[in-house]
């Protein structure tokens, strides 16, 4: 469950962060300019990426605000370093309930050890993790 | 940044910033903590040092 694996039993009926987060966010490193990587994200339809090591652990996050920054500097000048991150097992129901208490838009999920699973988007934590059961 | 402090609403604990959204204006502020007990990644401690 820690790594984003598919789950069995009738515990994994309960829909879990790593179900619901979108697992082809875009990704940049840290030396790269951020009018590049604002291009890319806008040509693929998102408002937020992640910014990852070689090895895709989490370095940090630019989500809107960071992204219309100005484009010559380098990620690492505007990202949001070391964001909150939650595990891909932790409850969408639990999720969606302190995303909107927060007013957070999205968050990252991440296994133990910092990879990457995906970015949860708040609207998809609610739509799922809010169903009647 | 100057770091300001808050108190976690569940348990009152002095923390830098909230856990969940790392907003300094958060009104709902968490610990790691509580917000791990609350998403059931870990189980409360009966101490603060887990004895």
């Amino acid at each position: 469950m820690a790594a984003g694996l598919p789950t069995e039993g009738t515990n994994s009926l309960h829909p879990r962060a790593g179900d619901a987060a979108r697992k082809d966010v875009p990704v940049c490193s840290l030396t790269e300019r951020l009018g590049d990587v604002r291009e890319r994200v806008k040509a693929e339809g998102w408002d937020a990426a992640l910014v990852v090591d070689g090895e895709r652990v989490v370095l940090g996050l630019l989500r809107s605000k960071e992204l219309a920054k100005d484009p010559d500097q380098r990620i690492e000048q505007v990202m949001r370093p070391g964001p909150s991150t939650f595990r891909p097992y932790v409850s969408l129901h639990e999720m969606a309930h302190f995303m909107e208490e927060h007013d957070l838009e999205s968050s990252p999920v991440t296994t133990s050890d910092g990879k990457l699973v995906g970015l949860l988007y708040r609207t998809d934590a609610v739509r799922l993790g809010m169903q009647p059961k | 940044m100057i770091a300001l402090e808050v108190k976690c609403e569940k348990c009152g604990r002095e923390i830098d910033v909230c856990d969940m959204c790392e907003d300094p204006a958060c009104k709902h502020v968490v610990c790691h903590g509580c917000l791990s007990v609350a998403l059931d990644e870990r189980k409360p401690q009966p101490h603060e040092h887990g004895g």
